[in-house]
């Protein structure tokens, strides 16, 4: 039966591996130029002269932040966890959560299982399969990097992967659970999406207010704190880990009471 | 004969629209039951409140004994939807295997035999197959089922004439050890195979009972058109140039209806088309 669903989801799963990796690739390939790159930025355009909400997201001067980035542990974090991979993760979440109901509503194909096996079974099978391919992907590409990184000598402090894959991973399974609510809720396969974006959207503008630091999955997910004080956030884990559990929950009692 | 389905009351309610409304009827153990309608009768929304696809707004469906919880009786039960809609990237091989793993009481060996009855293409993908052949692989994964009962909704929509005859006689034969409920608005093939009708209309049941019983008590009584019918003898009464076509439900009317005619009468047995055109278009309760 599991193997049933994955099959299901096997192109989706490939797909973003293959994205994932190519994206690794790159980060990883071109350190050099990249800093190089940057360097030359730095010295070319005065500080000064970037726009204010850019200057805004810059945490330290350009020239600290180009010598930073010939680190490997900062390059790494800041331009893997920090850009790529984390930028990705409420995506990957996206792709894998929203047809998991929502299709077989839209092709009418839930009639087929609904009257085969039990909905309980049916609600776990669906949402753990989801899960439990985030969750290969979350710790595939949160350990990949260190892999590669130790292969070709860079140095880092490899215990702080640990930090940066739980978190990428409770934060995955907070969009996860919003992503599978909507699937559960709407009947075609559209809806979920554009609320998924919204929510991505929404939540990336979240990181522009102090208040709704709280909110941010995506700050979380990033893992600043991590690489800066080498400790997870526990507050945020505990709230990521229980609004997760809740709407898990929730979209449970949705699907049991669905009419189809 | 013990009853496997006994609907009690059963609504549905959308809002405003009244979908089934206040429906009850029995399914007889071993027997072919059809439930008959025009569209919009509320035949599909009975068969899903009775699966527990959906929810009914008052009433109770009860299922080999189990009230209001289909969801126990699940593994006794086969379901062909009015949508036959499969999972497009798996060939009929892929789909037999996946059922397998999905459905208690399978027998993937004997729906293999029933695809290539049915002359099915084994390695091709279902997206290609034509409407008729969706109908058909469903049906096959629903026949290869070992169930009790077996609830179809429009079986033979979009079959050609051959192949309607061919799962009419399916159903005979598995009818021999199972119950089937299904829904249909083809007259001649429920005339063909079934043994219980019931009729729906706007939500409603306007008519229950066994096919024979009710083929046996409705009559056509042809009379003068000036012979004067009280409305209560008859199920309807139309005109036909000189003469008047009385439908009655029962003896009594009928001798009620000689000694008005004073025996100049004509009796014609009536088929299920012509029962199902009184009764829909009558709007009279009947209950055989």
């Amino acid at each position: 039966m599991w193997k049933c669903e994955f099959k299901k989801m096997k192109m989706r799963v490939v797909v973003v591996i293959i994205i994932m990796s190519v994206l690794l690739t790159l980060v990883m390939a071109f350190k050099d130029w990249a800093v190089q790159e940057f360097s030359a930025v730095s010295q070319q355009v005065p500080e000064e002269k970037l726009p204010k909400f850019f200057r805004k997201f810059l945490s330290s001067k350009m020239e600290v932040l180009a010598q930073k980035l010939k680190e490997d542990d900062f390059y790494l974090w800041s331009q893997w966890f920090g850009k790529n991979f984390g930028q990705f993760v409420p995506l990957i979440a996206l792709i894998l959560a929203f047809p998991l109901f929502s299709r077989e509503y839209e092709r009418r194909t839930i009639y087929y299982l609904i009257t085969r096996v039990k909905r309980v079974k049916i609600y776990i099978l669906k949402s753990m399969t989801g899960f439990l391919a985030l969750c290969f992907i979350l710790i595939l590409f949160s350990i990949l990097p260190l892999f590669i990184a130790l292969a070709m000598d860079w140095k880092i402090q490899a215990w702080k992967f640990i930090g940066y894959t739980l978190q990428a991973l409770i934060g995955g399974t907070a969009f996860y659970s919003i992503f599978l609510l909507f699937s559960v809720l709407f009947k075609d396969q559209v809806k979920p999406i554009l609320m998924g974006i919204v929510v991505i959207i929404g939540t990336a503008f979240l990181s522009i207010s102090d208040k709704l630091r709280l909110l941010n999955i995506y700050s979380y997910i990033m893992s600043h704190n991590v690489f800066q004080d080498g400790k997870m956030d526990p507050i945020r884990t505990c709230l990521y880990v229980g609004f997760s559990i809740f709407l898990f929950l929730l979209s449970w009692l949705l699907f049991e009471r669905r009419e189809l | 004969m013990g009853a496997v389905i006994k609907l009690r009351n059963l609504r549905k309610y959308y809002k405003d629209v009244k979908a089934v409304d206040g429906i009850s009827f029995e399914t007889p153990e071993r027997s072919i039951h059809a439930i008959l309608g025009p569209n919009g009768a509320g035949k599909t929304t009975t068969l899903k409140c009775i699966l527990g696809i959906i929810r009914p707004t008052d009433g109770d469906v009860e299922i080999f004994g189990v009230k209001n919880d289909p969801q126990r009786v699940l593994n006794r039960v086969s379901f062909v939807p009015e949508e036959k809609d499969l999972y497009t990237f798996f060939n009929l091989m892929d789909m037999i295997e996946y059922t397998k793993k999905m459905t208690e009481n399978f027998d993937p060996v004997k729906a293999l035999e029933l695809a290539d009855e049915f002359q099915l293409p084994r390695k091709d993908k279902i997206i290609t197959f034509s409407h008729g052949m969706k109908t058909q692989l469903y049906l096959a994964l629903a026949f290869a089922q070992n169930v009790e009962l077996m609830v179809l909704d429009e079986p033979t929509w979009g079959l050609d004439p051959i192949l309607r005859n061919k799962v009419l006689k399916m159903m005979r034969d598995l009818s021999m050890d199972r119950t089937i409920l299904y829904s249909s608005h083809i007259l001649s093939e429920v005339e063909k195979v079934s043994d219980k009708v019931t009729i729906m209309v706007k939500g409603k049941v306007v008519f229950d009972g066994y096919l024979e019983e009710a083929k046996s008590n409705f009559k056509c009584v042809i009379v003068p058109a000036e012979v004067n019918i009280p409305e209560e003898l008859a199920v309807s009464i139309s005109m036909s140039g000189k003469f008047k076509m009385v439908v009655v439900k029962n003896e009594d009317a009928l001798d009620e209806i000689e000694r008005l005619a004073g025996g100049r009468m004509r009796i014609e047995d009536m088929n299920l088309e012509d029962i199902f055109t009184t009764v829909v278009g009558g709007k009279i309760d009947v209950e055989v």
